[in-house]
């Protein structure tokens, strides 16, 4: 198991947990790979209704 | 705003999270927040445009670290304290048409990996005294959100039914030296009960509709091992868990046909650093259909007596999850 950290919208953060190498290869460039448990860059996206979640 | 609120009848904290009420309500598929962020398409909370298993902190949080500063002040009848914790959601799958009920055990093995991760690093801050694993599906719950997902609440306190658990649990130790759940699975499996109200059974975990179930098909998964949380598994049990938790959800999807409605959660070990030895790992489900047509609402009695009246025999409901369970090949049947 290994994870990537990111982050998004309002600083918070997302970890990206992968178990296999081959689904790993085919994530976009939007995702930036890191070592594990190290957070890294801020997403830009700006914030819209259907950005928002959850219940 | 986000407070704590302290009920100085029942004794308990009540979380104010007045920002949810702006949360996204049913969006269109196309929409939704949870899958993936396609090329050219709207972002989504992902931004990836594929993925195994995400974790990320939720947008319109129960909990904070910091804590937003609460909107009232307290007092000695009515304190008031920060709402310091964590809320995050587990997005289970990049498939937004799917459940937790279609994925592989292998996959599933994954989850409970991820679970066992996020309890020991969530649980590692010194304000968070509970890891709180839960998933709510179905709409009837009130899920505003189909993609597969459950969540996390990192609470800064024990939540009050823990809390009975561990009291319970506690008495009984310090009464008999025995483990509660250990003898309650004893009692389960004693011959002589006809094993009427066990459901299924592997190496490392039983599952059961317990004698005091609320719900007509309140299944419990007690862990065979006296242990208290994830962190103490082999991985042979990350594997059985896994196996158990696919064999139930295709055995509850396969006696109603349809996808089955559902609240998961997870008994485990508080983090605040206190020995916790006489507890013991268990899951919960509360599903609301007591037929397949009909709901069990938590009506007068149950919310305002807090007693529960459950229209069933948990061994008739028991019997006909069993048989169910019994013809597990792995797939999934919709009437």
């Amino acid at each position: 198991m290994r994870k990537e950290e990111t982050r998004i919208e309002g600083d918070r953060y997302l970890i990206y947990y992968w178990f296999d190498d081959e689904a790993r290869i085919e994530q976009s460039s939007q995702t930036r790979p890191e070592t594990e448990d190290k957070s890294t860059g801020v997403d830009t996206r700006s914030s819209t209704d259907e950005d928002a979640h959850l219940g | 705003m986000s407070e704590l609120r302290w009920n100085p009848l029942l004794e308990e904290w009540v979380v104010t999270a007045t920002h949810r009420q702006e949360r996204t309500y049913h969006p269109p598929p196309n929409y939704c927040p949870l899958c993936p962020t396609a090329p050219g398409g709207f972002p989504t909370e992902v931004p990836a445009e594929n993925y195994e298993i995400v974790v990320f902190e939720n947008k319109f949080p129960s909990f904070r670290i910091p804590p937003p500063a609460p909107a009232v002040e307290g007092n000695d009848l009515h304190p008031v304290a920060p709402a310091a914790g964590v809320c995050e959601v587990v997005l289970y799958s990049p498939e937004h048409n799917t459940t937790l009920t279609d994925q592989s055990v292998e996959h599933i093995h994954n989850l409970v990996r991820v679970w066992r991760d996020r309890y020991e690093a969530l649980g590692a801050s010194p304000e968070v005294k509970y890891v709180f694993i839960f998933e709510n599906k179905g709409e009837v719950i009130g899920v505003t959100l189909s993609h597969p997902h459950g969540q996390i609440y990192a609470f800064p306190y024990i939540p009050p039914r823990v809390e009975r658990e561990l009291s319970a649990s506690r008495a009984h130790f310090d009464q008999t030296g025995r483990c509660l759940i250990c003898d309650i699975m004893q009692d389960e499996k004693d011959e002589a009960e006809g094993k009427r109200r066990i459901v299924g059974e592997n190496d490392s975990f039983l599952a059961v509709i317990p004698f005091y179930a609320r719900y007509p098909y309140e299944v419990h998964i007690f862990a065979r091992r006296h242990l208290q949380a994830m962190s103490d598994f082999t991985v042979e049990e990350e594997r059985d868990l896994a196996e158990m938790l696919k064999r139930v959800l295709v055995s509850y999807d396969n006696l109603f046909g349809f996808s089955f409605p559902y609240m998961m959660v997870i008994h485990q070990r508080p983090t605040d650093g206190a020995d916790y030895g006489y507890y013991h790992f268990h899951i919960e489900f509360y599903p609301p259909h007591r037929t397949a047509t009909k709901i069990k609402y938590l009506a007068g009695v149950e919310s305002g007596a807090g007693t529960f009246i459950n229209d069933t025999l948990p061994e008739e409901k028991a019997a006909e999850l069993r048989a169910a369970y019994a013809q597990f090949d792995g797939r999934r049947r919709e009437a």
